[in-house]
C-alpha cells in the first residue's frame, strides 16, 4: 500500500449550518480512476460531504487536500473555480440561456478549439447533432447527458455527481448509470456520487462509503459493504436481511433459534457471548426435511420469487425470498433451510 | 360497464362567459361614465374652449423679414430679394429663403416695412414641455438604471461595506418623499455644486428611481437558481464572471416588466420638478391654463399627453420582452 497515493482526502472533516453539525468527522481517501459512491438516506450528510469538496460549504474542522494541495481546512477555503474539480447537479443546473454547445464548452472559455472539443464531447454522451438546441428543448435524459458533458469538459481530476441520476425514469437511471460509468472508466476520470439508491450505487462504484447522521458507517467495496457490513446499521440499511439473536457455541459456529449457524466471523467473540447474525432473505431456501418450521406472516410476489415474512416463536421475524412457483398464504406453515457463507456476526 | 350508473348526473362543465354580452356591458359601462362626465360638464358653469387648445400645442408661425432702411427692392432670377440703400449702394440687404413675397421689383420700401413671409409650424408651450419631460425622463432612466444596476449588484455582494452601502442608500431614498429630495438636491447641492435646474432635477429622478431599480435588480437576481451560480463557479469562473455571463442575462429577462413599471412611475414623477421652476409638461400646462384660463381643457390635454409617453414606453418594453422570451 505503500505506492497509493489518493487523489482526494478528507480528514476528519466536520461541517453545519449555524449551532447544527451536519458532517461529524469523515475521514476517506479516493484514489486516481477511482469510481465512488456515497449512499445514505436523506439528511445523513452525503451531498454536504460533496459540496464540502466543492467549495460551497466550508468546513469548521479538518482538511480536504486533492493531491498534495490544500483544498479546505478551517482557517482557508480555496475558492470551488480554483479547486479544478467537476460538478453534476441533481437539477442539472443548465444555463437555459445558452445553446447546448454553448453549455458545453462554458468551462472552456478561450480556448482556440472549444468548439471542436465541445462536439466531441456532446458525441461521447451520444448526443451529436443537438448542438444547437437550447436546454428546455431536451428530454430530461438529453439534459443530464449535457450537464455530463459540461462537466467533463475542462477535464476535471474529479468529478462530482450529487444524485445526478434521481430525476430519471427507472430504466433509463439505469441504462444512463451504466453509460456514465463506462465514459468516467474511458477517461480514466474520478468520481464521487451521491446516491440514495443502493443499486445504482452497487452497479456505478468502485468503492461505497455509506453515512449515517453525518459519519461515515463504512467504506469498502460493494461486496464488501453487501456481505461484510461493519456494522448493524450497514446491515440493515443494504439489502434485505434479519438479525437474529444468538450466542456463540466456538470459533466457528453460533446457536440460534434456526439452529446452528457456521460463521468464521464468529471467532471474533467468546464462546457465551450474545450476538446477532445477519441472514440475508437470499440466504434461504425450501427443504421440506428442515426442522427449521416458520409461520408467514406476509408475502409479496416479485415474478422470479416470492418475499416472505416469517415469525418464529415469540418474536424473532426473517424476511427470505425463496424461489419457484410454490406458493404459501399467510398463516400457513412452512419449512426452509439456511444455506449462508460466513454471514456476519454483530455484539447483540 | 353494464349495470354502472353514476351517483350523480354528470355536471355541466364550468360556464364560460358569453363573450359578445359582456363586450357589450363593458361598452355600455363606458358610455353611460362618458355621457355622465359630459352631462356634468354641461351642468356647471363653465364654458369649453377646446378650439383654443391646438395652437398651445403646434401652431403657425408667420416669421415676416422687414427692411432695415429705407432702398428699393430688385427680385432676382432665383429669387431673392435684395434691398439696396438709395443713398448707398453698398449697403444692401439679402433674403434667400421665404415662402412669399411682400413686395414686388421695383417697390420703394421704407425702415420697417415687410419684404417676406414664410409661414412654418411651431411647437407650442405644451409641446415644449413634453419634450422638455421626455429629455429629463430619458436622461433620469440612463443614469438611474446605472445607479440601480449598480447598487442592487452591491446590494448581492458578499462584500459587507458595498452590501451596507446599499442598504443605507435605498433606506434613505425609500423613506423620503422624492417632492423633499428635489429641495434638497435643488437648493442644498445644487447650491454647493453650483447645478443648473435641469441637473438638479434629473439628478433627485435619477436618485430616487435608482434606488426602486436597485431593489428590481437583486430580486431578479435572487430569483435565479442558486446552483446556476454554482454550476458556473464549478466550471471554472469566478464570481463576476458568473455574475456577468450566467446570472444576470438571465434575471435581465425578468426584472424587465417590473422595470417597466418603474420607468413609468419615473416619466409621471418627473411632473414633479416643476417646482424647481423646470418647464416641463405639467409646468407647461399651468402657464397656459395662466393664458387661457381653461384649466379642464388643459388638464385633460396634459393628461392624455401623458399617457402617450408612457404608452408608448409601455409598448417598448413589450417588444423587448418578447424578443428576449424566446428561450428559458
Amino acid at each position: 500500500m505503500t505506492t497509493f497515493t489518493p487523489l482526494l482526502t478528507l480528514d476528519g472533516i466536520q461541517c453545519g449550518y449555524a449551532e447544527q453539525t451536519v458532517i461529524n468527522g469523515i475521514d476517506l481517501q479516493i484514489g486516481q480512476g477511482e469510481i465512488c459512491a456515497l449512499l445514505g438516506s436523506s439528511g445523513c450528510g452525503k451531498t454536504t460531504t460533496l459540496r464540502t469538496i466543492a467549495g460551497f460549504e466550508p468546513v469548521q474542522q479538518g482538511s480536504i487536500k486533492l493531491g498534495n494541495t490544500l483544498l479546505a481546512s478551517p482557517s482557508y477555503l480555496m475558492p470551488p473555480e480554483q479547486r479544478g474539480l467537476g460538478m453534476v447537479f441533481q437539477d442539472y443546473a443548465l444555463f437555459p440561456h445558452l445553446t447546448v454547445l454553448d453549455n458545453v464548452t462554458f468551462g472552456l472559455k478561450g480556448q482556440s478549439d472549444k468548439n471542436h472539443r465541445g462536439k466531441q464531447l456532446l458525441e461521447l454522451v451520444g448526443l451529436p447533432k443537438l448542438e444547437n438546441r437550447y436546454p428546455h428543448e431536451l428530454s430530461g435524459g438529453q439534459q443530464q447527458r449535457v450537464a455530463l458533458a459540461r462537466a467533463l469538459a475542462p477535464e476535471p481530476a474529479l468529478l462530482l455527481m450529487d444524485e445526478p441520476f434521481s430525476n430519471l425514469d427507472t430504466d433509463l437511471r439505469r441504462q444512463l448509470s451504466r453509460e456514465v460509468r463506462q465514459i468516467l472508466k474511458q477517461n480514466g476520470t474520478s468520481a464521487i456520487l451521491v446516491t440514495h439508491d443502493q443499486e445504482e450505487a452497487f452497479a456505478f462504484a468502485d468503492k461505497i462509503g455509506v453515512m449515517n447522521q453525518g459519519l461515515l458507517e463504512q467504506w469498502g467495496t460493494p461486496w464488501q459493504i453487501y456481505h461484510e457490513p461493519a456494522t448493524p446499521f450497514v446491515a440493515n440499511f443494504i439489502g434485505q436481511g434479519s438479525l437474529i439473536p444468538g450466542t456463540v457455541r466456538n470459533e466457528q459456529q453460533i446457536d440460534t433459534l434456526l439452529g446452528v449457524i457456521t460463521s468464521k466471523h464468529a471467532r471474533q467473540y467468546s464462546a457465551g457471548a450474545s450476538v446477532r447474525v445477519l441472514l440475508r432473505s437470499d440466504d434461504f431456501s425450501w427443504s421440506q426435511e428442515s426442522p427449521i418450521q416458520g409461520n408467514v406472516i406476509s408475502k409479496t410476489f416479485t415474478g422470479a420469487a416470492t418475499q416472505y415474512e416469517l415469525q418464529f416463536e415469540e418474536s424473532t421475524k426473517i424476511h427470505c425470498q425463496l424461489n419457484g412457483p410454490l406458493s404459501f398464504e399467510e398463516g400457513e406453515q412452512i419449512r426452509i433451510k439456511i444455506s449462508a457463507t460466513d454471514p456476519a456476526v454483530f455484539a447483540a | 360497464m353494464a349495470g354502472f350508473k353514476p351517483v350523480n348526473p354528470p355536471k355541466q362543465m364550468e360556464r364560460q362567459p358569453n363573450k359578445v354580452l359582456w363586450n357589450l356591458v363593458f361598452g355600455l359601462i363606458l358610455f353611460v361614465v362618458g355621457l355622465g362626465l359630459y352631462k356634468s360638464s354641461q351642468s356647471i358653469d363653465y364654458s369649453w374652449r377646446w378650439e383654443r387648445l391646438p395652437e398651445y400645442i403646434l401652431y403657425k408661425s408667420d416669421n415676416v423679414v422687414r427692411a432695415q432702411f429705407d432702398g428699393t427692392v430688385s427680385i432676382t432670377a432665383d429669387n431673392t430679394v435684395i434691398l439696396t440703400d438709395d443713398f448707398d449702394a453698398n449697403n444692401i440687404q439679402q433674403v434667400t429663403e421665404f415662402q412669399s413675397s411682400l413686395v414686388y421689383d421695383g417697390d420703394l420700401v421704407f425702415e420697417g416695412d415687410p419684404l417676406t413671409s414664410t409661414v412654418a409650424w411651431k411647437a407650442g408651450p405644451l409641446l415644449d414641455g413634453l419634450v422638455m419631460t421626455l429629455k429629463l425622463s430619458m436622461v433620469a432612466l440612463v443614469f438611474a438604471l446605472l445607479l440601480g444596476s449598480l447598487t442592487g449588484l452591491a446590494r448581492v455582494s458578499p462584500n459587507p461595506a458595498l452590501k451596507n452601502l446599499a442598504i443605507v442608500y435605498i433606506e434613505l431614498v425609500r423613506g423620503t418623499p422624492l417632492l423633499v429630495q428635489i429641495f434638497i438636491i435643488y437648493f442644498f447641492i445644487g447650491t454647493v455644486l453650483n447645478l443648473d435646474r435641469f441637473t438638479a432635477g434629473a439628478t433627485a429622478l435619477a436618485v430616487f428611481t435608482g434606488a426602486y431599480i436597485a431593489e428590481i435588480i437583486r430580486a431578479g437576481i435572487e430569483s435565479i437558481n442558486k446552483g446556476q451560480m454554482e454550476a458556473a463557479r464549478s466550471l471554472g469562473m469566478d464570481y463576476n464572471a458568473s455574475m456577468r455571463y450566467i446570472i444576470l442575462p438571465q434575471a435581465f429577462k425578468r426584472v424587465l416588466p417590473p422595470l417597466a413599471g418603474q420607468f413609468i412611475n419615473l416619466i409621471k414623477d418627473s411632473s414633479l420638478v416643476s417646482v424647481i421652476a423646470i418647464t416641463d409638461l405639467t409646468k407647461a400646462g399651468r402657464e397656459v391654463i395662466s393664458v387661457t384660463f381653461s384649466p379642464f381643457e388643459v388638464w385633460f390635454t396634459v393628461a392624455l399627453m401623458y399617457l402617450v409617453l408612457t404608452g408608448l414606453l409601455s409598448f417598448l418594453v413589450t417588444r423587448l420582452e418578447k424578443k428576449y422570451a424566446l428561450h428559458g
